[in-house]
């Protein structure tokens, strides 16, 4: 009984031994094609993560646009992800209480800090302004 | 206690004795004996197909565990070489968006295109590191805003023009099918109160298997 139980074992080992084998083949074969699709998959989720660092810089000038009045000249402007920092000057303090208020009716801008604001007589009125996103 | 032992050990020396003596006693001890010899020669004979045969399972075992995970492996490969021919028609996408290479002149021109259709004037274009062809390699590193893998050319664009097109050329290069990475805008005037427009940016690439340089 046990020598029998040692040839069936033998036979079994040998069948699955070919079983391995050609399996080990087909895999080698398929190598270059799962590098591949590792890679194809990596790109696409580096593509993914890009397209998700992207913030629109866009839209937001183009709110700074409506949200800034005609009246009001902007002198300079610099948009990052986190933040705009925008200078700038009017004639009056009534337009820049206007632009105040449409930009703290935008929900875009988490915060709004009027940070430096002084008067001259060439330009007007010139302001600066951190908005924060 | 010596002389205990003694006696007891002449005790069951008699009583042996007188055993032998009688014919069935006799026949059922060296019955009972033979059977133990034969059993010790059983095992002594068997052991080593015994331990052949645990080694066998074992590795009958062994062989079958690999054969499974062959088996899922081959499973997942089958359904990965089927899920990338349905989208290997829109795989060009992938390789303008994120190309293996820099390919920075098709991206420049680009660029340019882009400046001309928002009816911006492109003035300058500042690549702060990038490959030179045939020469020196000059190190590219994968930055913060970039994930693993992708490597990025950090440049700054200025051009001139008003605010409506500057907008529209910031959403051009946004919208690009080569994908950039915008750090910053930043618009001012110039020395002769011209508006400028300055976009630092990164656009990205992935080398794949290339070492990082």
């Amino acid at each position: 009984m046990a020598f029998l139980s040692r040839f069936k074992l033998d036979e079994d080992i040998r069948t699955l031994n070919q079983d391995v084998g050609s399996k080990k083949n087909f895999l080698e074969s398929s190598s270059p094609s799962e590098a591949n699709f590792r890679q194809t998959q990596a790109r696409l989720l580096a593509v993914e993560k890009m397209l998700n660092y992207q913030w629109q810089p866009d839209e937001a000038l183009l709110k700074l646009a409506i949200e800034i009045p005609k009246e009001s000249k902007l002198s300079s402007l610099l948009l990052t992800s986190k933040q705009v920092v925008l200078s700038g000057y009017t004639v009056d303090e009534n337009i820049l209480g206007k632009m105040m208020n449409q930009i703290d009716q935008d929900e875009k801008w988490i915060s709004i800090d009027l940070t430096n604001m002084s008067a001259s007589v060439d330009k007007g009125l010139q302001y600066s302004v951190i908005l924060g996103m | 206690m010596a002389l205990d032992y003694k006696t007891g050990l002449s005790r069951y020396r008699r009583y042996l004795q007188v055993v032998q003596e009688q014919p069935l006693w006799g026949a059922s001890l060296w019955l009972v004996l033979t059977l133990i010899l034969i059993i010790i020669m059983i095992v002594v004979a068997l052991r080593p197909t015994l331990v052949t045969i645990s080694g066998l399972l074992g590795q009958k075992k062994q062989l079958t565990e690999l054969s499974d995970r062959m088996d899922k492996k081959i499973a997942a490969i089958t359904e990965a070489e089927a899920a990338y021919n349905n989208i290997s028609e829109k795989l060009y996408l992938l390789d303008e968006g994120l190309p293996k290479g820099l390919d920075w002149a098709s991206w420049s021109d680009r660029l340019w295109d882009t400046a001309s259709q928002s009816g911006v004037a492109l003035t300058r274009l500042e690549l702060k590191k990038m490959i030179v062809a045939g020469g020196e390699i000059t190190k590219v590193k994968e930055t913060k805003e970039l994930p693993t893998g992708v490597k990025g050319l950090n440049y700054i664009v200025t051009v001139t023009g008003d605010y409506n097109h500057f907008q529209e050329f910031v959403a051009g290069i946004e919208n690009m099918r080569r994908i950039n990475v915008i750090s910053s805008v930043r618009i001012q005037r110039d020395d002769k109160g011209v508006p400028v427009l300055e976009v630092e940016g990164i656009v990205g690439y992935y080398p794949g298997n290339e070492k990082a340089v």
